[in-house]
């Protein structure tokens, strides 16, 4: 029994091989698609060649980094604990731009506490990089891995940024607070144009080295904050310090002021 | 005639009211650490003391000198709380004789205090005494006065004193990341001296060099 699907093939059966228009329309369409075919199927040959050449390794280009020190910066001055973020004042990268080392001025040395007659020492507390705390081998300048706010551990920066510490000149290196390493070395044998003349006299600071990595993501220099720890908190301690000093204070003479 | 007391700056307010007349003065207490009479003298420790009032008074063992109206002294502000403002203080008639002792002397620094005395005008009894002004002498100047029928010249010096709680606030600006701050402090630091190089300068960190 004949249907209307019948109906439907005879007349399409027709298209193709009657000499009407309709014949010549379908010949017409079923070559343009036959040359469609053809050129698709040469396309994909060109892009397979294409990608071929692709996946050879491309040209590192770097990033271009602009440190941003300040000739007009007043170094602080920490009594008592602090963060605080410091400056860079100086700045270098390695023949093969992969290493780059910047030193970050943080705060003034402050005096001798006249309640005990001994020295203020400061210490570092935590350092942050990118306000993620940082957690240091046991050489207590290689950062191990850092933690966030959450508690997540991130070990991209495992072994490619150093941070080394100083307390008071170039010649004090020290590690942050809970860590010990006795074979640390001067500033100027870290910063590879410095010598004995950058002395840094009567600042904290910390050199930090960064070493480029593409696929860990470090390629800029982080934002580093420290919490600093100053021994000098009594009150009177600190208002003397602060009268009497002549680099960052009121520089008044301590004959002046009568102290006990 | 001179008059002598021995008396203490009260810790309360002076009780005036039971006087029908009072007389005041002015004491001024300089405290010269570098004082030379003539250029080839030695300095010595010298204080000065000299009032506005017309005869010499005798306090704790100090004779203040009276100067009456050679003395100038400017208003000051009575306020509640430490005030940073300052005086100025005036003294007329100095001989020409005795400029030597102005010029070589160092007065800038010298402490200086200024006292006001209330007398009882019918006896000259002390009533009280009152503290003024504290500070330090911050500058001083000499001006001359010529007198064309005399045909002579006076003198006069003219100081310029600052609070304590002004010299308090003369602090020091701090050291900044520069190496002209740096090298104040210690000149042969180089720490500091690429920092304005720096603030214009590019690292292609990671770039890969061919």
């Amino acid at each position: 029994m004949a249907s209307f699907l019948d109906d439907i093939v005879g007349f399409t059966k027709g298209l193709f091989t009657g000499g009407g228009i309709g014949g010549d329309l379908a010949r017409t369409a079923l070559m343009g698609y036959a040359l469609n075919q053809i050129n698709s199927s040469v396309t994909k040959e060109n892009t397979a060649t294409n990608s071929t050449v692709a996946t050879s390794p491309e040209v590192d280009k770097g990033v271009r980094l602009q440190v941003t020190p300040d000739a007009n910066h007043k170094i602080p001055v920490v009594y008592g604990s602090a963060y605080l973020g410091g400056i860079i004042t100086d700045a270098e990268i390695s023949n093969n731009n992969t290493t780059m080392h910047y030193v970050v001025t943080i705060c003034e040395k402050t005096g001798t506490k006249i309640s005990d007659n001994l020295s203020s020492s400061f210490t570092f507390e935590d350092i942050y990089l990118d306000d993620q705390r940082c957690v240091f081998n046991s050489d207590g300048y290689t950062v191990n891995y850092t933690v966030d706010r959450d508690g997540n551990l991130d070990y991209s920066a495992n072994g490619l940024i150093r941070i080394y510490c100083y307390n008071g000149n170039s010649s004090s290196p020290v590690v942050p607070d809970n860590y010990t390493n006795p074979a640390l070395q001067p500033a100027y044998d870290i910063m590879p144009s410095w010598n004995s003349n950058y002395t840094m006299s009567n600042l904290i600071f910390v050199i930090v080295e960064v070493n480029y990595s593409k696929e860990k993501n470090i390629t800029s220099i982080p934002t580093v904050i420290f919490h600093m720890n100053n021994s000098m908190t009594l009150p009177g301690d600190c208002l003397y310090d602060y009268m009497t000093n002549s680099r960052y204070g009121a520089g008044i003479d301590p004959t002046e002021i009568y102290s006990q | 005639m001179s008059l002598t007391f021995t008396t203490t700056v009260p810790s309360s307010q002076l009780d005036l009211s039971a006087y029908g007349a009072i007389e005041t003065g002015l004491f001024c207490r300089i405290e010269c650490a570098y004082y030379k009479t003539s250029p080839s003298s030695s300095p010595t420790s010298q204080t000065l003391l000299f009032s506005n009032y017309n005869l010499p008074v005798t306090i704790n063992g100090d004779t203040y000198q009276p100067l009456g109206q050679l003395l100038d002294v400017s208003a000051s502000n009575s306020e509640l709380r430490n005030s940073s403002s300052g005086i100025t203080l005036a003294i007329s008639g100095i001989p020409n004789a005795s400029i030597a002792q102005v010029v070589n002397s160092r007065f800038k620094g010298s402490p200086i205090t200024v006292y006001r005395i209330f007398l009882d005008p019918t006896n000259r009894n002390n009533i009280g005494i009152m503290g003024r002004f504290q500070g330090l002498v911050n500058n001083y100047a000499l001006e001359e006065e010529y007198d064309n029928a005399a045909n002579q010249a006076t003198n006069r010096i003219v100081f310029t004193c600052s609070s304590a709680v002004e010299i308090l606030s003369n602090k020091i600006s701090g050291r900044r990341t520069n190496p002209i701050d740096q090298k104040q402090l210690y000149p042969s630091d180089l720490s500091m001296d690429r920092v304005n190089t720096l603030a214009s300068s590019n690292f292609n960190f990671g770039a890969v060099i061919n």
